[in-house]
C-alpha cells in the first residue's frame, strides 16, 4: 500500500442473511481514496453505498455483518518528539466493533455525515451537549476546554452566533443550520476521512451550495480526505476528484472525475449520464431512462447483475459469466465484458 | 399581469389575480389571532391550454400552496381564479362552494409530493385508482375495473397490479400510481407537486417522459412544482419563480434560464450544480435563509440576501412589470442589471 492512499477497501463483502434469503448488499467491493482528495461514490438507491460507508465504520445494522475482505486504514502515528511521523495500516473489517480500538478511530480520526439532519441528531439533547460529547469521548480535556472548542467549530462552520445556539435544540434549527451543525460535530475532532452521506439531499439549491461551498473550505485547511456518496451527479462534478459508479454492490467504474464524466466506458455510468436533464441542454432530445429498476436484492440476476437492464447487452456471456475488473490505458478501471479484451486485468 | 377581467384569451384555460392565501396564527388561550402567514401572496398567472407552467422556489416559499389552491383544496383568503371549464363556462373558482365546485373537481387534479405518504396503505391499488370513480358516481363494478385497469396500462402498470397494496410498489411505481389516480377522471388540468423529487435519477427519467407522452395523448395542462431547476427547465413551457409567497419572474423557459432578470433566478440557477466536472465555477452562494413568511422584511423580500441590493430595496416593495417579450419580473432594477444565466452545455458521454 502505497504511503498517499488513506484507506483501502479490497474485496468487502457484507451481507444481510434473512429468512428469505441472503441480501448481498456490498459483494466484493474494491475502493481506494488517497490522502486529501475526495471519492465520489454514487449509484442508485439500494445498490449498496451507503452499507459501504458503515462497514467502513463498523456500524452496520444487525442482522448485517461483514463476512469477508479488508478495509486497511494507513493512519498517521505521531511520536512523542513530534516531529517523526509513523505510518500504521490497520484492517478495520478486523477489529471488534465494539472494541476500544475501533472506538477509538471511529468519530475521531473517521467521522461521518449522515443523511438525515433531523433524524442523526439527538432531538432530547442541545448540539452543543452533542458536540461536547463527541469531544469528551476522543480528546482528555476539561468541559470548559470542549465547550470552547465546540463553539469555535461552530463558528468555523458558519453558524451566526455560536455561542447562543450552542444551548439551541435540533428542532429550533433550519434545515441548513442543523446539517452545518452536523458537520461541526464531524469536524470537531480532525479527522483524516470524513464520510459524507448524501450531506446535502434533503436541502434546497441554494442551501446546498453552501453547504458545498463549506466542505470545500474546510477540506482545503484540514487536508482531510472526503467519501461523497451521492446519487446527485451534479454533486459529484462539483466535488469530486474520483468517482466510484457502484451496482448492486459491486464497483462497476472507477477513474478520475474527468474521464467518468466525459469518457464513461460502463453501459450503466452511460445510462445514468443520459437519464439527467442538464441545465441549458436541448429541449427537443428526450431523456434516455434506464430500463427497469434496480432487481431486487434476495433475486441477482446471473453473470453481468447489469445485462437486463443494459442497452449494449452484447453476447450471451453477458447473462452467464461475471465480468471480472479490468483497467484500460489510462488508469479507468471498468467492469463489463465489452472491455474484458482491450484492457488489462486487474491482479 | 395583463389578464385583469380573465381568460379574454381563447388559449387561456386558468388565469389567477391577485391571489391570497393568509393562514391565521393563533396564540393563547382565548386562540386569538397572533399573526398572518402570507404563504401566498398577491400571486397573479396565466396558465395556457396545452402547456406546462413550471412554478419554482426554495421550500416553505408557498408553491404548495398555490397549487392546492387552484385544486381548492384551501379556500384562497382573496383573489380570483378564473377558470375556463370543458364546456365553455368560465367560472372563478375561488368563489365557488362545494357543491357548485363538484362538475369541476373532475376537470383539476393533483398529484402529491410524497409517494410513500399519499397512498393510503390498506387500500388496494384498485380502490385506490378507482376511488374517484366511485366518489363522483361516474361507474361501478365491472366498468369501474375496466377503466382502472385501462389507465394503469396507459402509465406503465400491469393489470394484475390492481389487486396489490402500496407497500409492493416501488416509488416510481407508486408515483405512478398517483398519477393514475390523477388522471382517472380524465382531468384537464393537472397540479404535479414535486413529481419526481423522491425518485432516484434513472426513475426520474422514466416519470418525466410518461409525464409528457400522457400529456401530448390527453391534451393535459401542467402545473409543475418543483425545487429542481434542470427537471423544470427540462419539462416546462413558462416558468414561474416564487419567493417568499409572491413571484418575482415569470418568463417562456429558455429565455428565463438564459436571461434572467431577477437576482434571485440567477442566484437559484447558479447554485445548481452543473453534471461537468469542466463547468466548475464560482457559484453565487446566497448568504442565509430564506425569511420566515409570518414576518418577512421590509421593502423587497430578497433585499436581504441579494448582492445588487440599494437604498430603494430596503423600503420599496416592487410591483410585477412586463419587461418586453412577456418577460414579467418584480425588481426595481431589472433594466439595469446584466445578470448570467446558464451557459449551454454540451451533451457527453
Amino acid at each position: 500500500m502505497s504511503n498517499d492512499i488513506l484507506l483501502e477497501v479490497k474485496g468487502l463483502k457484507t451481507h444481510f442473511p434473512l429468512h428469505e434469503g441472503v441480501v448481498k448488499a456490498v459483494d466484493g467491493l474494491d475502493l481506494a481514496i488517497k490522502r486529501g482528495s475526495t471519492l465520489g461514490l454514487v449509484g442508485e438507491s439500494g445498490c449498496g453505498k451507503s452499507v459501504t460507508a458503515f462497514s467502513i465504520l463498523q456500524i452496520v445494522g444487525r442482522p448485517g455483518r461483514i463476512v469477508e475482505g479488508q478495509i486497511l486504514f494507513q493512519r498517521q502515528v505521531q511520536c512523542e518528539e513530534g516531529v517523526f511521523q509513523m505510518s500504521e495500516i490497520i484492517d478495520l473489517a478486523a477489529l471488534n466493533p465494539r472494541g476500544p480500538q475501533m472506538r477509538a478511530i471511529r468519530g475521531s480520526e473517521i467521522a461521518m455525515i449522515f443523511q438525515e439532519p433531523m433524524t442523526s441528531l439527538s432531538v432530547m439533547h442541545t448540539i452543543g451537549f452533542q458536540i461536547v460529547e463527541a469531544i469528551l469521548l476522543h480528546r482528555h480535556i476539561s468541559q470548559r476546554e470542549a465547550r470552547e472548542m465546540a463553539i469555535k467549530m461552530l463558528r468555523r462552520v458558519g453558524l451566526p452566533k455560536p455561542a447562543e445556539w450552542f444551548d439551541a435544540y435540533p428542532f429550533q434549527l433550519s434545515g441548513g443550520m442543523r446539517q452545518r451543525a452536523m458537520i461541526a460535530m464531524a469536524l470537531v475532532c480532525q479527522p483524516s476521512l470524513l464520510i459524507a452521506d448524501e450531506p446535502t439531499t434533503a436541502l434546497d439549491v441554494t442551501i446546498q451550495a453552501q453547504i458545498l461551498e463549506l466542505m470545500r473550505e474546510l477540506q482545503r485547511e484540514e487536508g482531510m480526505a472526503v467519501m461523497l456518496i451521492t446519487h446527485d451527479m451534479g454533486v459529484v462534478a462539483e466535488m469530486c476528484d474520483e468517482v466510484a459508479v457502484m451496482y448492486l454492490g459491486e464497483v462497476v467504474e472507477y477513474g478520475d472525475v474527468d474521464s467518468v464524466f466525459h469518457n464513461p466506458l460502463h453501459p450503466y455510468t452511460k445510462a445514468l449520464l443520459h437519464s439527467i436533464p442538464r441545465l441549458g441542454g436541448s429541449k427537443e432530445k428526450e431523456l434516455e431512462p434506464i430500463e427497469g429498476m434496480v432487481p431486487d436484492a434476495l433475486n441477482r440476476p446471473s453473470g453481468c447483475p447489469f445485462h437486463p437492464r443494459c442497452a449494449a447487452m452484447s453476447s450471451r456471456a453477458c447473462a452467464e459469466v461475471h465480468p471480472s475488473m479490468v483497467r484500460m490505458e489510462d488508469g479507468q478501471t471498468v467492469r463489463c465484458v465489452l472491455y474484458e479484451h482491450v484492457g488489462e486485468p486487474m491482479i | 399581469m395583463s389578464a385583469t377581467i380573465g381568460l379574454q384569451n381563447e388559449q387561456d384555460i386558468l388565469v389567477i389575480n391577485n391571489l391570497r392565501m393568509h393562514f391565521a396564527v393563533q396564540h393563547g388561550f382565548l386562540r386569538g389571532v397572533h399573526h398572518y402567514v402570507k404563504a401566498v401572496d398577491d400571486v397573479s398567472l396565466v396558465m395556457r391550454r396545452g402547456e406546462t407552467l413550471g412554478l419554482v422556489g426554495e421550500s416553505g416559499c408557498g408553491k404548495t400552496t398555490l397549487g392546492r389552491c387552484i385544486v381548492r383544496i384551501y379556500q384562497p383568503t382573496a383573489g380570483e381564479i378564473f377558470y375556463r371549464a370543458a364546456n365553455g363556462d368560465r367560472v372563478n373558482l375561488a368563489q365557488l362552494d362545494r357543491k357548485e365546485l363538484r362538475p369541476y373537481r373532475h376537470e383539476l387534479r393533483m398529484t402529491f409530493q410524497d409517494p410513500y405518504s399519499s397512498l393510503c396503505p390498506r387500500m388496494t391499488v384498485r380502490d385506490i385508482v378507482g376511488e374517484p370513480l366511485r366518489i363522483n358516481r361516474i361507474c361501478q363494478g365491472r366498468e369501474l375495473e375496466d377503466r382502472v385497469a385501462t389507465v394503469l396500462q396507459r402509465v406503465g402498470l400491469r393489470q394484475e397490479h390492481m389487486r396489490r397494496y402500496p407497500h409492493a410498489f416501488s416509488g416510481g411505481q407508486r408515483q405512478r400510481v398517483g398519477i393514475a389516480r390523477a388522471l382517472v377522471l380524465e382531468p384537464r388540468l393537472v397540479v404535479a407537486d414535486e413529481a419526481v423529487s423522491a425518485l432516484d435519477v434513472s426513475v426520474r427519467a422514466q416519470i418525466l417522459n410518461l409525464m409528457q407522452s400522457l400529456q401530448r395523448d390527453f391534451d393535459l395542462t401542467y402545473l409543475f412544482i418543483s425545487h429542481d431547476l434542470s427537471v423544470v427547465e427540462y419539462i416546462a413551457d413558462h416558468v414561474a419563480v416564487m419567493y417568499v409567497g409572491k413571484l418575482v419572474e415569470v418568463a417562456e423557459t429558455s429565455e428565463l434560464y438564459h436571461h434572467p432578470k431577477h437576482p434571485y433566478t440567477e442566484a437559484l440557477l447558479s447554485a445548481v450544480p452543473k453534471p461537468d466536472p469542466r463547468m466548475r465555477s464560482k457559484r453565487i452562494v446566497l448568504q442565509g435563509d430564506i425569511p420566515d413568511p409570518g414576518n418577512p422584511p421590509p421593502g423587497c423580500y430578497f433585499h436581504p440576501r441579494c448582492r445588487y441590493a440599494r437604498e430603494r430595496c430596503h423600503e420599496d416593495t416592487p410591483e410585477l412589470r412586463d419587461v418586453g417579450n412577456g418577460h414579467i419580473v418584480a425588481c426595481h432594477f431589472a433594466e439595469e442589471l446584466s445578470l448570467s444565466g446558464v451557459t449551454a452545455l454540451a451533451r457527453t458521454g
